[in-house]
């Protein structure tokens, strides 16, 4: 069962990844169970759907342990893990990045069908859902610039597109999300 | 934690709503994960075998080549024995004394291994005689040392070791391997392939086509893989000749940009000088065009073999690779000045490499421990057009009878 917290003293944890790197099953299944709820939400935030989520954390996981003796404790697991998961949440998109998707936005968030209470309550599967409606190059901007705290020009480099697009596509999200929530709010009064 | 959202900043309110939340993935991605984490164990495995599956089939392959026509390991072998040593059920017991050696000693060669339970005269089926009662000529004479007081004969070699029944294991001797060099006769014929129906080059030389034949000389190397089986290969040099008869042929520019006469062949293309001042578009006609085509081939084939007293019947398929090395057309032009002047030009459109498939057979009869000679049966087709005409392909093939000198090493 999937309910038992990520933080994982450093004795512990030592001798999990030890296990990882001599292939022992346990110690790879219990390192998953440890760190997979919150990858998990890492990947929804990159991801189109749920189903991508889950292909790309099975991804980032599987790269984790075949990699896992190139980790030298000299940081933390944790943020080691998450820039594995979001290389993989990169390819993915790279992968994908020659279907140009272009969503009409006003037709794409009123197709949306949010929660009734979400004026009150915005709840992270409302704005996870917000998230995974942005167009691509939008969404890996905005969670590389707001989540991960990346510059323009870093962002340029990682996602191989100018600063001046990186940046556009950053208020592009923005205002697509604004509108989205804009419009919802409007409609739910 | 439920966010209210009042036209704050976006980025706080999504930074705040989902980066440090947790969401449970659903329970088979970790069994696809484990699956994929096998099938990595079974990767690994499999790289892991690689250079031990090389070594072996490296190992294989070195057995075979080393391995005894026969099927035994050890083709021929001297033991040493002294009769004393020998009762009457020896295997020994009944051999004869060498006349060149002390009366004491004796001196076998045996072409199987007795001690594999597998001795048998090998008479009659073409062989060299099973007991030779004399040193093997594989081992020279000075190398015998003298005999021991025990009243064994020592032989100098580093792979002796006693052996039941106090044999000794002498010498081996290395299985043979032949090479024959052989001439062939051979009768050719083309499959044409046309491509382009709107134009009848392909069929107009078909129909002019005459006979062909081709004519090679080689030498073949045989080796033995197994008891029964040889693998053989070697070099060839065959001159091929078609002999198309008269037709017309149109003044083109050829390709130094002079006008000449584009004569067709089954298989390539020439240009015949004009003679006398042509046009572009002038006709003429040919006399006999004759293409000739040189190729050097190196076959690989592997063969079955029987054994029928002094005569070996080889049978076998294989493939070669021919390497085209000259090609002219020769003819002239008929109506014109000189028509009488035979010109040899070179033939285009013809692949530089080419490659076929072959069945052979082959009777050897045997002369002499040494020498024999053969009778080759061949049929060669090719596996691709030997030339790259856009109207039409050309597929030869030929049957072929030839004779050879197989040399015993």
């Amino acid at each position: 069962m999937l309910n038992k917290p990520a933080d994982i003293p450093p004795h512990e944890l030592k001798t999990l990844i030890n296990g990882c790197v001599a292939g022992d099953r346990s110690c790879q299944q219990t390192i998953y169970e440890r760190y997979a709820p919150k990858m998990m939400l890492l990947c929804l935030r990159y991801s189109r759907n749920t189903q991508e989520a889950e292909e790309i954390l099975q991804d980032g996981f599987l790269q984790m342990y075949r990699h896992i003796d190139q980790y030298k404790f000299t940081g933390s697991f944790g943020s080691w893990l998450r820039k594995i998961m979001i290389n993989s949440a990169l390819m993915r998109y790279r992968g994908r990045s020659t279907e140009k998707r272009v969503i009409p936005l006003a037709l794409e968030f009123e197709t949306m069908t949010l929660s009734v209470d979400f004026m009150d309550r915005l709840g992270e599967q409302e704005l996870i859902r917000l998230i995974q409606a942005l167009p691509p190059a939008y969404r890996m901007v905005f969670n590389l610039y707001v989540f991960e705290g990346l510059k323009h020009r870093e962002i340029a480099g990682v996602l191989k597109i100018s600063e001046g697009t990186s940046k556009s596509n950053l208020s592009d999200a923005r205002a697509f999300l604004r509108r989205a929530l804009t419009h919802n709010l409007k409609e739910a009064k | 934690m439920p966010n209210r959202y009042n036209g704050e900043n976006i980025d706080d309110l999504f930074r705040d709503s989902l980066g440090s939340g947790e969401r449970m993935p659903a329970a088979p991605v970790w069994q696809k994960i484990e699956a994929e984490l096998d099938n990595d164990k079974r990767r690994k495995f499999l790289l892991w075998c690689r250079p031990i599956v090389a070594a072996v089939v490296v190992l294989l392959i070195a057995g075979l080549y080393f391995r005894n026509p026969d099927g035994n390991l050890i083709r021929r072998t001297v033991f040493t024995a002294k009769p004393a040593q020998r009762s009457a059920n020896h295997p020994l017991a009944s051999t004869k004394t060498s006349g060149n050696l002390p009366e004491d000693h004796i001196v076998q060669k045996v072409s199987r291994p007795t001690l594999l339970g597998k001795a048998s005269s090998g008479q009659g089926r073409g062989k060299s005689p099973m007991f030779d009662l004399t040193l093997p000529r594989a081992i020279p004479p000075e190398s015998i040392a003298s005999p021991r007081p025990g009243g064994k004969v020592i032989v100098n070699n580093p792979v002796s070791k006693p052996l039941p029944g106090g044999l000794v294991r002498a010498g081996t001797v290395r299985h043979p391997f032949y090479i024959t060099a052989y001439i062939s006769q051979e009768l050719a014929g083309y499959n044409l392939a046309d491509h382009d129906s709107t134009k009848p080059q392909g069929r107009e030389v078909e129909k002019r086509q005459g006979t062909s034949f081709s004519r090679s000389v080689g030498v073949l190397v045989t080796y033995p893989l197994a008891s029964r089986w040889l693998i053989e290969s070697g070099i060839g040099l065959s001159r091929s000749i078609t002999i198309g008869n008269p037709g017309k042929t149109v003044a083109v520019q050829d390709n130094n940009g002079k006008v000449s006469f584009l004569v067709n062949t089954v298989t390539g293309y020439g240009y015949v000088a004009s003679t006398a001042a042509a046009n572009l578009g002038d006709s003429a006609t040919t006399g006999k065009v004759t293409g000739e085509l040189d190729y050097v081939s190196i076959p690989l084939n592997v063969d079955r073999k029987w054994t029928i007293r002094r005569l070996d019947v080889l049978a076998g398929a294989g493939l070669s690779a021919n390497l085209l090395t000259h090609a002219t057309i020769r003819t002239s032009i008929a109506g014109q000045a000189g028509a009488d002047h035979q010109q040899q030009v070179a033939q285009y459109g013809l692949r530089k490499v080419t490659y076929g498939w072959a069945i052979k057979s082959e009777l050897r009869y045997r002369l002499s421990r040494v020498y024999a000679a053969s009778m080759i049966a061949t049929f060669k087709n090719a596996v691709g057009p030997v030339n790259v005409h856009t109207a039409y392909s050309t597929y030869p093939y030929n049957f072929g009878i030839g004779v050879g000198v197989t040399r015993t090493f």
